[in-house]
């Protein structure tokens, strides 16, 4: 369990206090897959850099699995616990061989050579990579490194995976081998999963949305409830998925359609129902 | 393209020469290096030229690879030989010229230096040709880290050395990015004299810089994110084994060496 207790944040900037949020409270279940939404300085990235001790608190409390971060005779116990994928994946590759990278972490932490060999190619197998363990990171796709990124911090056993926009560089294909990958860690392994990101259409496939505006949780619910108040979630400043977005625009000019859609089947599946209904009646 | 590129032009192959431990490779380049120094007469150089030959063969590296790491030092080579060519003084006057005097002694040591510099460059170069990068980095560690009883940071020359190794290809694409950015805005880097050339790489140099420290503050965080903590207490994926091929090389060294002294004293026990 990760739990924020009247958190609050400030840096200084040309001599003035800048408030990035305050008083959060927060609280992440055990396997949960957690959406943090916002547009830029709404303090979703610096929540993120508090759940391994990145940042630490200037008042109140972060407890991950019993750490407070704040102790830092325990941050290898807690940045073993919780891993961190950051958005530019040449930023976070440290060796020149896939595998070596992979096996990063685990150098750091003193695992001997047999364990590690065996955790490196069971990561780099899950994130389907172990074809690449040979290769040069840098002749790889930005899915790929994303990909091997993710490998290094699985290899370390985590209990959490928090990623900070970690598809923001990619191109289609890429984004869609790294959700791919992360909801499957999520549902196969159990892995809490804390997704920073911008792009709805990754939203709506967490079980958990928390949207963030000027440092305040402004919305903290599933993306069913979340996403159908169009009008609310675009005073913040963020789109919806395209499909609620059509469903919704329907609905507006008139049409007798059932909005709440958040993939591109379920608005087919209103849109048709709503074809249905007009022929009945 | 610019991201081919590799650096010590690692030709990966399957050789006895790929086979054998970094440390043997590197005290072995050391070696090497001596004997070449130690060489005076001309059987001397042909044992050295024949121990050259039989590693590049050993190594399975094709011989137009190695010749190609010689273009470079081309202009060196010219340089060294017409030094000695026309300032030694000593020995038979073979022709004269202007106020500069050719001798037979000139002759020799010019010819003498050429060999040993080719025989220099082709001999170490096969060391970054059958050694991945990585490898190497791991081997300079592991050669040093008794150093670091006296403060030597043995582990992070080594993390640093690997860690441009990875950012050379990443850097070179972003030199590329900032080369095209630049001409499209109309920034011209191929006119002018050497002068205006120079100042037409401040433009590219700046972003590049800004964009090093970026990755490099980037890089930081994520390796404290994976526990990064120096080298107290790290293992390692990649084994370093001592084996018998290692041995061999070792003793072949050895021979090598006692063979040179050999030589000389031969020669000594010649002159008395």
């Amino acid at each position: 369990m990760i739990k924020a207790e009247n958190l609050s944040f400030s840096y200084e900037s040309e001599g003035a206090e800048v408030k990035v949020f305050e008083n959060l409270n927060i609280e992440i279940k055990d396997g949960e897959f957690v959406a943090v939404l916002g547009h830029n300085g709404s303090g979703k990235s610096t929540f993120a850099k508090h759940l391994n001790a990145i940042l630490v608190p200037k008042s109140g409390k972060v407890t991950v699995y019993g750490i407070d971060t704040a102790d830092e005779s325990r941050i290898f116990e807690l940045r073993k616990n919780v891993g961190m994928v950051f958005q530019n994946p040449d930023n976070q590759i440290v060796a020149t061989v896939v595998e070596e990278d992979v096996a990063f972490g685990l150098e750091n932490l003193g695992v001997p050579r047999d364990e590690m060999r065996q955790r490196v190619d069971e990561a780099l197998n899950t994130v389907r990579m172990y074809g690449y363990r040979k290769h040069a990171p840098h002749l790889l796709s930005g899915g790929q490194k994303q990909r091997v990124a993710i490998a290094g911090i699985l290899a370390m056993e985590p209990r959490c995976i928090v990623l900070d926009e970690p598809t923001a560089m990619l191109d289609p294909i890429g984004r869609d081998e790294v959700m791919e990958t992360i909801r499957r860690l999520n549902r196969e392994k159990g892995i809490t999963i804390v997704l920073i990101t911008h792009y709805m259409d990754e939203a709506v496939k967490a079980d958990r949305c928390i949207v963030m505006d000027r440092g305040r949780i402004v919305m903290d619910d599933s993306p069913q409830n979340i996403f159908p108040r169009v009008e609310e979630v675009r005073a913040l400043g963020l789109d919806v998925p395209q499909a609620t977005e059509l469903v919704w625009e329907l609905k507006r000019r008139g049409l007798n359609v059932e909005t709440g859609a958040l993939r591109s089947a379920q608005a087919v599946e209103a849109i048709l129902k709503m074809y249905e209904n007009e022929r009945t009646k | 393209m610019l991201r081919d590129i590799t650096l010590g032009q690692y030709y990966n192959t399957s050789s006895p020469l790929h086979d054998m431990d970094p440390r043997t490779k590197i005290l072995g380049v050391i070696f090497y290096m001596v004997v070449l120094f130690m060489a005076s007469s001309v059987w001397e150089y042909a044992l050295a030229a024949l121990f050259t030959a039989f590693v590049i063969k050993l190594s399975r590296v094709p011989i137009s690879f190695i010749t190609r790491g010689l273009k470079p030092l081309v202009m060196i080579m010219g340089f060294t030989l017409a030094l000695n060519l026309l300032m030694t003084s000593t020995g038979n006057e073979l022709f004269h010229w202007w106020i500069f005097r050719v001798t037979d002694d000139g002759v020799a040591l010019a010819v003498k230096m050429a060999v040993r510099l080719v025989l220099l460059v082709m001999g170490t170069s096969l060391l970054t040709l059958t050694t991945s990068p990585i490898a190497l980095t791991g081997g300079i560690e592991r050669l040093l880290s008794p150093l670091s009883r006296i403060g030597v940071p043995s582990h992070e020359i080594a993390m640093m050395m690997s860690i441009a190794l990875r950012f050379i290809p990443t850097i070179m694409e972003e030199t590329d990015k900032i080369i095209k950015a630049q001409t499209s805005r109309g920034a011209d880097f191929e006119s002018g004299n050497l002068i205006q050339r120079v100042k037409a790489m401040i433009p590219i140099l700046v972003p590049l810089f800004a964009g090093a420290f970026r990755r490099a503050d980037e890089l930081a965080v994520a390796m404290e994110c994976r526990c990064y903590n120096g080298g107290a207490g790290r293992t390692s994926l990649r084994e370093l084994r001592f084996r018998r091929i290692d041995a061999m090389a070792l003793i072949v060294g050895v021979v090598l060496l006692a063979a040179m002294i050999g030589l000389k004293i031969l020669a000594a026990g010649g002159i008395a």
